[in-house]
């Protein structure tokens, strides 16, 4: 294990969303700021970093800038990043750097955005393709994919087809991965331990079998509506600082023990694969730069737009092999009580459509908060993101 | 400038779209490394070189992934589900992103030899589509 992290993160926070909420971006953002300030002592005066998401459903020029006004922030680096569902992961990426280069003493890394709200019950597959880079647009530059009728749960589809092509996965066993999160789900109605239960967070918390997940309503073939990531109101924020200021400002830091980054493009058709991804890259920088073994991992929470893009990102990080992804789940190594509990606040699928909830977990799971859904002694959680399909990979190795 | 009523082009995207007009699908060439590409770009994403040449496809290729959709992202396409999400992988290389028509989505098989045909897609544009070879 790395002896001398040099990054930790002090304190982590969540706004209360999950369905509609009516409450604006910025209203969610600073929500999960307050939380922050309830979970680590620190000054605001002291945040010198604000690192946002560039919000898809509310969108508002220089976003990063407008929410360190409406937060009463002055810091000396800012920055919204766009890097879909691994934004926040991104943002951990840079502000690690902001922290070890001395740069910056205390950076926040926030998420927001209010797309159950913002987004129609009756639109919203419409708003989301088109407000989340899957553009139905004949104009440029999506004019060679727009005019087809794309749609997120489509593309992700595509990946499930293949993937039953190449490895003879089955529905069932992307079902499976459903079942596992929204079993997960279940229990956390988002309170966090020491600070009391926070009622009606978790958002899709019915437990399902295999059978349910099937008979949903199909979406794109061959995902179904259990398959596909919910769509909801959400907002994360997390302090990255340096172990000693962490130190000082609680008695349990989680440290940021390995990182590993990579990115191959945007488009699925220009990708060398839709079944294997540079998720395998991001991953062995990221264990390397840790000095672990995968199988020292306790937690791992990963991206799961939908149910293959979990399937694909468990054999990519190489927890198992390519194509034995679904006997993998099938045998319950992702449960809680398996091998590699995964996902274990419910994930897309179960809690929130949010990005920044995986590290916030990550980091509850390591503090030991998590209840009934705790995985006992956990040392090392892994926090993966992936966006662009899975062009995108960005792998966080946490630990006490 | 125009292709088509509604379809912005530009110096780089045109020669593609004329060749839809025409009924041709085309491509770009790397006369530098010999590499096809699709879409239309001012250099080869490959060796670098700049401004690929356009060469007529041979409209061949094989059903490298779909999704049958049924929710549509638009109005006009709510109105023709279930309909096919498509990635072509074809002959001279490239794949695209694209729709297979002329099939029963149930009988559709990943690896199936498809070819182009050019339609008018439910948003009124003339574009090229696949379908099972033979259809």
């Amino acid at each position: 294990m790395a002896t001398n992290p040099k990054v930790a993160i002090a304190g982590v926070g969540e706004a209360r969303g999950g369905r509609a909420t009516g409450k604006t971006t910025v209203q969610l953002y600073a929500e999960a700021f307050l939380d922050l300030l309830g979970d680590c002592p620190i000054d605001p005066a002291s945040i010198d970093g604000v690192l946002t998401s560039s919000p898809d459903a509310e969108p508002h020029h220089m976003f990063s800038t407008w929410l360190t006004e409406y937060l009463g922030l002055r810091p000396k680096f800012t920055s919204a990043v766009q890097m879909g569902g691994a934004t926040p992961h991104s943002n951990m990426a840079l502000a690690a750097a902001l922290v070890e280069s001395g740069r910056c003493g205390a950076v926040m890394v926030a998420d927001g955005d209010n797309r159950a709200t913002k987004f129609s019950r009756k639109d919203k597959i419409q708003a989301m393709s088109s407000q989340v880079g899957h553009l139905s647009s004949i104009e440029p530059p999506h004019e060679f994919d727009g005019p087809y009728g794309p749609t997120a749960p489509a593309l992700y589809g595509m990946m499930a087809t293949r993937h039953m092509y190449e490895y003879g996965s089955t529905p069932e066993q992307f079902a499976r991965i459903a079942v596992a999160f929204r079993a997960h789900g279940a229990p956390n109605d988002g309170g966090c331990g020491a600070r009391g239960a926070k009622k009606g967070r978790g958002h899709r918390r019915k437990p399902v079998t295999v059978e349910d997940v099937l008979a949903s309503p199909m979406i794109a073939w061959p995902l179904h509506r259990d398959e596909c990531a919910l769509i909801s109101d959400w907002g994360t924020a997390i302090l990255v600082t340096t172990p000693e200021y962490a130190s000082e400002l609680r008695r349990d830091p989680v440290y940021l023990l390995g990182l590993g980054q990579a990115h191959q493009g945007y488009n699925p058709y220009q990708a060398p694969s839709i079944t294997s991804f540079p998720i395998s890259e991001s991953a062995d920088d990221a264990f390397a730069a840790a000095g672990i073994s995968r199988d020292e991992v306790d937690v791992l929470e990963l991206y799961d737009s939908f149910t293959s893009t979990a399937m694909v990102t468990l054999e990519n990080m190489g927890f198992c092999g390519a194509g034995e992804g679904g006997a993998f789940v099938e045998a319950g190594y992702i449960d809680l009580g398996g091998s590699l509990p995964t996902n274990t606040h419910g994930g897309l699928l179960s809690y929130n459509g949010g990005h920044g909830h995986f590290i916030v977990e990550a980091t509850r799971q390591l503090r030991g908060e998590c209840g009934e859904r705790q995985v006992a002694g956990a040392k090392i959680a892994v926090s993966q993101g992936t966006a662009a399909l899975a062009s995108s990979s960005i792998t966080l190795v946490l630990g006490t | 400038m125009e292709a088509q009523t509604g379809m912005r082009v530009n110096t780089v995207t045109q020669p593609y779209w004329d060749g839809v007009e025409q009924g041709k699908l085309m491509l770009q060439h790397c006369s530098a490394c010999g590499a096809y590409q699709y879409y239309a770009r001012p250099l080869c994403a490959k060796c670098h070189a700049a401004e690929p040449e356009w060469r007529e496809a041979s409209g061949n290729g094989v059903l490298y992934s779909y999704s049958v959709v049924s929710r549509g992202p638009s109005p006009a396409f709510q109105a023709i589900v279930p309909y096919v999400t498509a990635i072509v992988e074809l002959e001279e290389g490239p794949r695209m992103f694209t729709n297979i028509v002329d099939a029963d989505p149930e009988s559709l098989r990943v690896g199936e030899p498809v070819s182009v045909v050019f339609r008018e897609g439910p948003e009124g544009l003339r574009l090229p589509y696949f379908r099972p070879a033979g259809a």
